[in-house]
């Protein structure tokens, strides 16, 4: 019986403490947004404090969803980010199945210019990329945004792709080799069945890079109908000031396609705890 | 015929690589690398967007007034030094912890981790203005909650005290930040095998010696993958301490990127925005080369 | 074999490539189909009306809520619909879009018409990114309309020295102080002119109830504020002098500054160092800040802060300094510009006109809170008449007694050394730097740029 005790209570205070008070830091303005979304946006700059809102309101929903047309901006988001994430998925699975199982030239400076893409404020080379996008007449097009989601994915989940099919033993290649697999079989038949959970949790973060990106989206659309939600939102923020409630609202709703993802995605991080047992 | 054929099975193990890597290749060098390129081209001229047709090719004076001149330089060198040791051994830290915990079983666990997980999502625009809001001396959460509990003595003015600027925005920032680390390590924890936690347990490991001896190493890449990419990326950030502080007050949050935002965007001079763009491309170039070679990454396990 | 990997692998990256542009592309063959639908209507329209040639004219304007996206669409409907030749592509951006515009232009392919509440004209003269619009202006019929003093100072914004106009104004933001009127009789103070100002902002602050005179703006966007402060105390007219140097570290203005900044801390919150508008307005809209200066943009906040209740709040011009003059700033008004790259000016110029004359120009000025330039609704709105404020402010503007000093802000440089001494200035109310060491240094600065613009 003492044992269990003390386990019990080692439990509480090296589990559930931590996890409470995180659980406090990560959701307490995550709540308050959420209260603010309800509120009636006057009462949040005239100082009176309330943690709930006085009267739940569904207004700032309506409102942003209708009259700040976030519909329109949410269907654009929702193309452009699955237009560019299964490209970006594929070719991080051919770059991390090329760098985690073959020796090449130029493998560490390729892992470098992966890395150097990252460097650099977006915001520094903007110029140039309208001036690129301009020739290749992909200025105000859902698809040269695409395009470029796609490019600036790729770097970072390559690697991350790259460290997991370094997880998967050589020998499952190997013998599908012997199988008599060619080597494209042995990507698609082999490789992607198990590396699925990194590969959908590759989706996710390209998903969500994709989703809330606006810098390259605001410079290169100008065709307002063709916004994506991170710059709709921002027609919340006004000259002299933020609509406060009706942002919350709006960022809320931003928020359920990534949180529904995510919720899917979580589920494979139990299941990569098979594919990873397979090594031992 | 047969010629070529030989000649391919030959070659095939050291193309094929290439071969993958091939559409990657041409979607960066198009797409990120030759506008970067032609980015770096204005540091060597002065370009001012507010006078564009008078520009010059001035070779390397931006930089020598970059080193001799600008007083201001120095100081954003430090600070963005400070904001991404901070941030990332802070994320570093707390992310494990919380990993660790989100990896036990418990009820509700799926749904704690998607919670968790969630700051990471939340629109960039959100985030500022709830931070804004909640540190905000007068309408701010924060202190009404302490007045609220009578510590109406601590109350401040979080994001403008000379003191607590630079932490306030950091908090900020972690509460976007750890849940990436979170769920990046969360992922690596999942490729340790849990036989090697048995067989440490038969060698009479405690808790601790489980984590330091089978987990960290085996979590090794990911960690190196997490620190470097954030390291990276928080270096770079710029919208947070934009909206949040501008800088200020006194240049106690005015980090390089920031600096260079306000000459070559706000002030529209690009020419030395460019210059001070390609010395943090090559202050990061340099990190990321050393934080390479000193862990051996890339020279994964199967090699 | 190894051939037949070949193969398959340049089959893989083909459906791949294929694949993505075939998504694209059809999305882009829908989008051409819709843009050819919506020009064969329009051709359909014009044949009836036997208007001129199809026009079509982009317009972007910047600083966009929902509110004005609504009434712009409105406008521009209005005007399609009396203009059937017409097509007004409208294209409403949220936030500042001056880097977005300045990208668009160096690629030249900015939009026809641009629409700003202050727009970087001298930036787009300098590129040529804008033309001139006297010819335009001059053979408009209602030209004399337009408030001369507005257009006189949008001619002071072209750089080149000829005095064109490269934009028509619509609206000034006038710069106010926005005063706590309840607070204010409370005490019994008054803020009339600069000295009794000062005494209210200490009679007003009661740290004990949280409550502060004064809110000053110490971050970003408070030394352009400053500045016309200094230069209605002081009472000089110029930036420069006739000698052409520079005036902002006139012993007076230094004295401003002093006493200015000198509040911070004792009559002031602890956060004010770096306030930006944001902080600002929240001080003032809670109730712990008695007075701050703006500009009348903000009317519609502070009205539904304080409910509505119009004896808590009132807005005052600049005030008096001790010769008795009241000297305020005659702003660069918002307006909008045709670009170079523009092909159909006149038309362009029609629909400027259309929106600045009459009820569209009322009404945007209604929305944007500023004075129309319009004297016909200037002295004939309702809605002026409506609020104190605005009619304060349109009195102030027509009195030929209310001064103006010279700002010199179309100076190439002049806007950029702004943030430099917005950051002198937090170090001058930590006690780091004297009035006169920040004074100098903003005078160096201001010199320079004036010597190399008029030396050159």
């Amino acid at each position: 019986m003492k044992p269990k005790t003390k386990k019990k209570i080692i439990r509480i205070f090296i589990l559930y403490i931590p996890l409470i008070i995180f659980l406090l830091f990560i959701g307490i303005p995550l709540f308050w947004a959420l209260s603010l979304s309800f509120r009636d946006g006057q009462s949040i700059i005239s100082g009176a404090f309330h943690l709930l809102p006085e009267r739940w309101i569904l207004d700032n929903y309506q409102y942003v969803w209708q009259a700040n047309n976030l519909n329109v901006y949410f269907k654009n988001s929702l193309i452009t980010s699955f237009g560019a994430v299964f490209v970006v998925g594929i070719l991080s699975l051919f770059n991390g199945y090329a760098l985690s199982r073959f020796e090449f030239p130029f493998k560490r400076g390729f892992m470098i210019l992966l890395l150097m893409t990252q460097m650099v404020p977006i915001i520094f080379n903007m110029t140039p990329i309208f001036l690129m996008m301009s020739k290749l007449k992909l200025v105000n097009s859902l698809f040269g945004i695409i395009l470029l989601h796609i490019a600036s994915g790729i770097p970072y989940n390559s690697l991350m792709m790259k460290s997991f099919i370094g997880s998967i033993p050589k020998e499952v290649d190997e013998a599908a080799a012997i199988d008599g697999c060619n080597r494209a079989q042995i990507i698609f038949k082999v490789i992607f069945p198990s590396v699925r959970p990194g590969f959908t949790t590759v989706i996710a973060y390209a998903f969500i890079t994709c989703w809330n990106e606006y810098l390259m989206s605001f410079t290169l659309l100008t065709d307002a109908k063709k916004f994506p939600i991170s710059v709709g939102l921002k027609y919340l923020v006004g000259e002299y000031s933020t609509d406060y409630a009706a942002l919350a609202a709006g960022c809320i709703i931003a928020l359920i396609p990534p949180i529904l993802l995510f919720a899917y995605v979580q589920k494979h991080l139990v299941s990569g705890l098979n594919a990873g047992a397979v090594k031992g | 015929m047969n010629k070529t054929k030989e000649w391919y099975s030959r070659n095939a193990k050291r193309l094929f690589p290439l071969l993958l890597i091939l559409p990657t290749l041409l979607f960066l060098c198009t797409f990120c690398i030759y506008p970067m390129i032609r980015g770096f081209m204005y540091s060597l001229t002065n370009y001012d967007r507010g006078n564009p047709k008078v520009m010059d090719f001035v070779g390397l004076a931006n930089f020598i007034e970059i080193f001799t001149e600008d007083k201001v330089f120095g100081v954003t060198v430090v600070n963005s030094v400070k904001w991404v040791v901070v941030e990332v051994l802070a994320q570093l830290f707390f992310g494990m912890i919380f990993a660790l915990i989100l990896n036990q079983s418990f009820r509700g666990r799926g749904l704690v981790r998607t919670f968790c997980f969630a700051p990471w999502a939340v629109s960039g625009v959100l985030t500022t203005m709830l931070w804004t809001l909640i540190f905000n001396e007068h309408i701010g959460l924060l202190n009404h909650v302490l007045t609220a509990v009578g510590l109406g003595d601590m109350t401040k003015a979080w994001v403008q005290n000379i003191k607590t600027a630079f932490p306030s925005v950091a908090i900020a920032e972690l509460w976007r930040g750890i849940p990436f680390f979170t769920i990046t390590l969360l992922g690596g924890l999942q490729t340790v095998p849990l036989e090697l936690y048995e067989s440490a347990r038969v060698d009479g490991g405690n808790a601790w010696k489980n984590f330091w001896w089978v987990t960290v190493p085996y979590m090794k890449e990911s960690i190196v993958f997490a620190t470097l990419m954030r390291s990276i990326w928080e270096f770079k950030s710029v919208d947070l301490i934009m909206t949040m502080t501008n800088g200020g007050p006194m240049r106690k949050t005015l980090t390089l990127p920031i600096y260079m935002y306000q000459t070559a965007i706000t002030n529209g001079q690009y020419g030395y925005g460019a210059a001070l763009t390609v010395i943090l491309f090559i202050i990061l170039s340099v990190y990321v080369v050393i934080y390479l070679k000193a862990n051996n990454f890339g020279k994964g396990v199967n090699e | 074999m190894s051939k037949k990997k070949w193969v398959l692998a340049a089959a893989m990256f083909s459906a791949l490539a294929l694949g993505a542009c075939s998504s694209g592309n059809g999305e882009e063959a829908a989008k051409t189909t819709q843009a050819a639908d919506g020009t064969g209507q329009a051709e359909t329209v014009s044949s009836e009306t036997e208007g001129g040639e199809n026009v079509t004219l982009t317009l972007w304007a910047d600083f966009i809520t929902p509110e004005r996206t609504e009434y712009l669409n409105r406008m521009v409907e209005q005007y399609m619909a009396e203009n059937p030749n017409i097509t007004i592509e409208l294209t409403p951006l949220p936030d500042t879009a001056a880097d977005k515009l300045m990208t668009a232009y160096e690629a030249g392919q900015g939009p026809d018409i641009f629409m700003s509440s202050g727009p970087q004209v001298s930036d787009h003269i300098n590129g040529e990114y804008i033309i001139p619009l006297d010819e335009y202006f001059d053979n408009w019929d209602k030209k004399d309309q337009i408030l001369p003093s507005a257009i006189e100072t949008v001619r002071t914004w072209d750089i080149t020295g000829e005095d064109k106009l490269w934009y028509i104004p619509n609206g000034i933001s006038w710069t106010v102080m926005w005063v706590r009127s309840d607070w204010l009789q409370e005490a019994g103070a008054s803020v009339d002119t600069w000295d009794h100002l000062f005494d209210a902002v200490e009679k007003m602050t009661d740290k004990d109830a949280g409550r502060y005179g004064i809110a000053i703006r110490g971050g970003s966007g408070g030394a352009k504020f400053l500045e016309r402060m200094m230069y209605s105390y002081s009472g000089i007219l110029s930036k420069f002098d006739e000698n052409g140097k520079c005036t902002i570290n006139d012993p007076k203005n230094v004295e401003f500054v002093e006493r200015y900044l000198g509040l911070y801390g004792d009559y002031t919150a602890e956060g004010d160092i770096n306030y930006g508008w944001t902080e600002l307005s929240a001080a003032f809209d809670s109730g712990a800040a008695g007075l701050i200066i703006h500009n009348l943009g903000s009317a519609q906040d502070h009205l539904n802060a304080f409910n509505g209740d119009l004896t808590k709040f009132e807005a005052i011009n600049m005030p008096l300094n001790d010769q008795g003059t009241s000297v305020n700033l005659m702003i660069q008004p918002g307006g909008m510009t045709i670009s170079s790259t523009c092909k159909h000016p006149q038309e362009a110029f029609d629909f400027i006109a259309y929106m600045t004359t009459g009820d569209p120009v009322s009404e945007y000025c209604q929305q944007w809170g500023v004075i129309p330039v319009d004297q016909d609704i200037l002295a004939n709105a309702e809605w002026i008449k409506e609020y104190p404020w605005f009619e304060n402010s349109a009195e102030a503007l027509l009195d030929p007694d209310t001064e103006f000093y010279e700002e010199y802000s179309w100076l190439p440089g002049h806007d950029n050394i702004y943030n430099e001494i917005d950051t002198e200035s937090q170090y001058v109310m930590a006690g780091e730097m004297t009035a006169q060491e920040m004074c100098d240094n903003w005078a160096e600065a201001l010199q320079e740029c004036y010597d190399n613009y008029f030396n050159q």
